[in-house]
């Protein structure tokens, strides 16, 4: 478990966390939560990370302080200040049904569990490219960032010889679907990395 | 795709020749390759085929045909007319990825870039008969095409009567299909055969020509204006001369040479019937009206002509080109019935025509008579001009005073027949007169006097077609060219020509691409009515195969009595005791 939904509505929820740095999950990756409806479980794309201020302003003073103290900061970061992700809702499946690329039924609850998926469940979830169009609609998230993002996860996800075709394949998705939009498809494809070593 | 949602799997192999899953499917499908979807176009203007992404443009010609499964069980049957790359954004065509960057380029090709055709429909097939059927309408968006297989091709062109048919070649995409042509509806209407010098239109008009006299369809009458047709084709120079009709045994009795030249024909030791020769007697003003442009004679000129055969006869052209002045011609010139300078002018260029050997003032055998005879018994006749061929007035001359008289006795033969009622037959036997250099005959200017314009106009009225042999169709009359029933055209790189190949033909316009997209060799785009659907063909090469064909007569002893009855006319019972 790496968080708690805070808020949620039927396109995106945001969840807190405070693992430890290393731990943060980042842009693009695909995490899951599990709903009370049919045993559902939410598949989302982490669009966005916000920092919040702490309510007494220890955190302001110490960022301006001349002389603050390593371990008065090390004492502040300790204070269990939550990170705010927010999540694109891109997908569910019900108990041992087939993924569905498409809004789930309901939102999550608050405080309901928030992970990440594995390699495995992400090579699962990108056989099918059909979340693409949600993300391209999305209103509040950096699609074309989140896109290239949550590509190059999933490419280095799969085998060094599959993530190549991966790739093409996810580019003539986003081709197709922008309607050969040769200038952004360019802009995404771009950005796409992945690791080519076996 | 089960769901209408796109995989993974359908984004990477789907139909990719090298795919495994591919390799699968096109086994499944027989054979059948597909090459993309149809997403517009219309029946006049053709149809727009979206190429699949795997589908090679470099493995598509223009010429080749495709099927196209319809939603209601009919079978189209199509000619690519054209293969284009096209782009959804026309800002990847104008910023291509940089070079190097595959991926770009993997990801845009079937994409935002793409290939397409321009499929003409040709044909309908219904599922239940297999009948093929004029297109009249055309398949729904996103039906599948797929390339034609050979059996569907030649499902195509068998034609109904094994017997009459000619294999004139090969698809230009696959040698074993082999393309035939229903010779009777060839020699139904008027013909030609067009092409560019060296494109081989003679290779092509030979064993054409040798198709219909071994399968007794028509005769034949031939103007061989280069001694091409009769004893010996010349090849390049490198080659040996290949055989003539009369080289071709199974066919050499029914073929008879008439040689214009006997010295020629004697230095080519090529052998003839008989000599022709044509008196100044048997020579009429129209004879020569056809030679109006190319003697340059004035309309007045050529009124005088008719009205000197009015007042002499059969002995007008003796006494016009008496160059000691006949006392009688004086009297007309005295009487001011005709200039002086007309009457000089005629002499001085009739004199021109009628130095050539086979003109003489008398000739006692009426040869054309013989060669008429020899053509109503289902004989034919190749005239070899010798020398003369490459002079244009003689040629003109001769071609023009044989099928004069010919069609005069043709246009008899088929009235009296038709004077006897049903019971006189269809009357007399088809004839196609094969003539080069066609434009001089049927060009506007000439084409309305010409008997050759009466022929091509006719029609099969009266049983005679041509054979038009040329290689400037733009300068034949148009009237001309919209009567011509089957057109065989090798390439042609004059627009002017390419545009008239098409005239009279509906919807040809597509077809251009095609026709321009021939080889300069053994190719050839054959439409009309000799085939169900216009079709590109390699043709088949003229040498030692077909001499094999032609080697013997592969009748058995029945047939040949049978055909030997049919040639004299008799019924099979009548004819001989056996």
């Amino acid at each position: 478990m790496i968080g708690r939904v805070i808020q949620a509505n039927m396109r995106s929820f945001v969840f807190g966390t405070r693992v430890p740095e290393s731990d943060v999950p980042v842009f693009g990756a695909l995490v899951k939560t599990p709903i009370r409806h049919r045993q559902a479980t939410i598949y989302g794309l982490i669009y966005d990370i916000a920092v919040n201020e702490d309510d007494d302003g220890m955190t302001r003073m110490l960022s301006v302080a001349e002389d603050a103290r390593e371990e008065d900061i090390d004492w502040q970061r300790s204070r269990l200040i939550p990170l705010n992700v927010n999540v694109l809702c891109v997908g569910y499946r019900e108990a041992d049904g087939p993924i569905r690329r498409q809004f789930p039924p309901q939102p999550p609850i608050a405080l309901n569990e928030i992970e990440c998926c594995e390699n495995d469940e992400l090579i699962q979830f990108t056989q099918r490219l059909d979340h693409f169009q949600l993300v391209l609609d999305a209103r509040d998230a950096p699609c074309d960032e989140l896109l290239a993002a949550s590509i190059s996860q999933a490419a280095d996800a799969r085998e060094a010889g599959l993530r190549r075709d991966f790739v093409v394949a996810c580019g003539r998705e986003l081709a197709r679907l922008l309607m050969g939009d040769s200038l952004r498809i360019e802009q995404i494809i771009r950005r796409i990395r992945w690791d080519e070593r076996a | 795709m089960t769901d209408g949602t796109t995989t993974l799997q359908d984004l990477l192999s789907d139909r990719n020749p090298l795919a495994p899953l591919a390799r699968a499917r096109a086994s499944a499908e027989a054979g059948r390759r597909r090459l993309g979807v149809v997403v517009g176009g219309s029946l006049n203007d053709g149809l727009d085929v979206k190429l699949d992404r795997d589908t090679y443009t470099e493995g598509l010609a223009v010429g080749s045909y495709v099927t196209i499964d319809g939603q209601t069980d009919r079978k189209f049957f199509g000619l690519i007319t054209d293969i284009r790359l096209d782009a959804i954004d026309p800002n990847a065509q104008k910023m291509p990825p940089p070079a190097g960057d595959d991926l770009l380029a993997q990801v845009y090709r079937g994409t935002t870039v793409f290939g397409a055709l321009r499929v003409k429909p040709m044909l309908m097939l219904e599922r239940d008969t297999g009948d093929p059927r004029p297109v009249k309408t055309v398949p729904a968006h996103f039906t599948p095409v797929y390339s034609a297989t050979p059996q569907e091709v030649e499902a195509i062109f068998a034609a109904q009567d094994a017997g009459k048919a000619y294999e004139i070649g090969s698809s230009i995409e696959d040698e074993t299909i082999k393309i035939k042509i229903d010779l009777e509806r060839f020699v139904e209407r008027s013909s030609a055969i067009f092409g560019r010098s060296g494109t081989g239109k003679t290779f092509l008009a030979l064993p054409l020509l040798a198709g219909v006299v071994r399968n007794e369809v028509a005769s034949t009458l031939i103007f061989d204006m280069h001694n091409d047709y009769g004893y010996t084709l010349k090849g390049d120079r490198r080659q040996a001369p290949f055989k003539g009709l009369k080289q071709l045994s199974a066919i050499a009795s029914r073929v008879v040479v008439v040689s214009l030249d006997e010295e020629s024909s004697r230095a080519r030791k090529a052998g003839y019937e008989f000599a022709l020769h044509i008196g100044y007697n048997q020579i009429e003003p129209e004879d020569l009206e056809t030679l109006k442009s190319v003697l340059s004679l004035s309309d007045v000129q050529v009124n005088a002509l008719f009205m000197l055969h009015r007042k002499f006869g059969a002995d007008w052209l003796r006494k016009l080109t008496n160059e000691e002045g006949d006392p009688e011609i004086s009297e007309l010139l005295e009487g001011n019935k005709i200039a002086e300078g007309t009457y000089h002018a005629i002499q001085r260029k009739l004199l021109r025509l009628l130095k050539f050997d086979f003109l003489r003032e008398r000739v006692a055998d009426n040869f054309v008579e013989r060669i008429l005879l020899h053509l109503t018994r289902g004989g034919s006749v190749v005239v070899e001009f010798g020398r003369y061929g490459n002079d244009l007035p003689a040629y003109v001359f001769v071609a023009n005073f044989i099928t004069r008289r010919i069609h005069k006795r043709y246009v008899e033969l088929k009235e009296q027949a038709e004077g006897r009622g049903a019971a006189g037959g269809e009357g007399p036997r088809q004839l196609v007169i094969a003539v080069e250099e066609a434009h001089k005959f049927l060009d506007p200017e000439v084409a309305q006097h010409t008997i050759f314009g009466t022929i091509a106009r006719e029609l099969r009225k009266y049983n005679v077609t041509l054979l038009i042999v040329d290689q400037r169709p733009s300068q034949i009359d148009s009237e001309v060219m919209s009567q011509i029933g089957t057109r065989i055209t090798c390439a042609l790189s004059d627009e002017r020509d390419i545009a008239a190949v098409f005239t009279g033909v509906s919807g040809a316009q597509q077809l251009r691409s095609v026709l321009a997209a021939l080889d300069s060799k053994q190719q050839a785009l054959i439409m009309g009515h000799a085939v169900p659907m216009p079709v590109v063909v390699r043709t088949r090469e003229y040498g030692e195969a077909v001499y094999q064909e032609y080697a013997g007569d592969r009748l058995s002893p029945d047939e040949r009595h049978a055909r030997n009855a049919k040639r004299l006319g008799r019924d099979d019972d009548d004819a001989l005791v056996r």
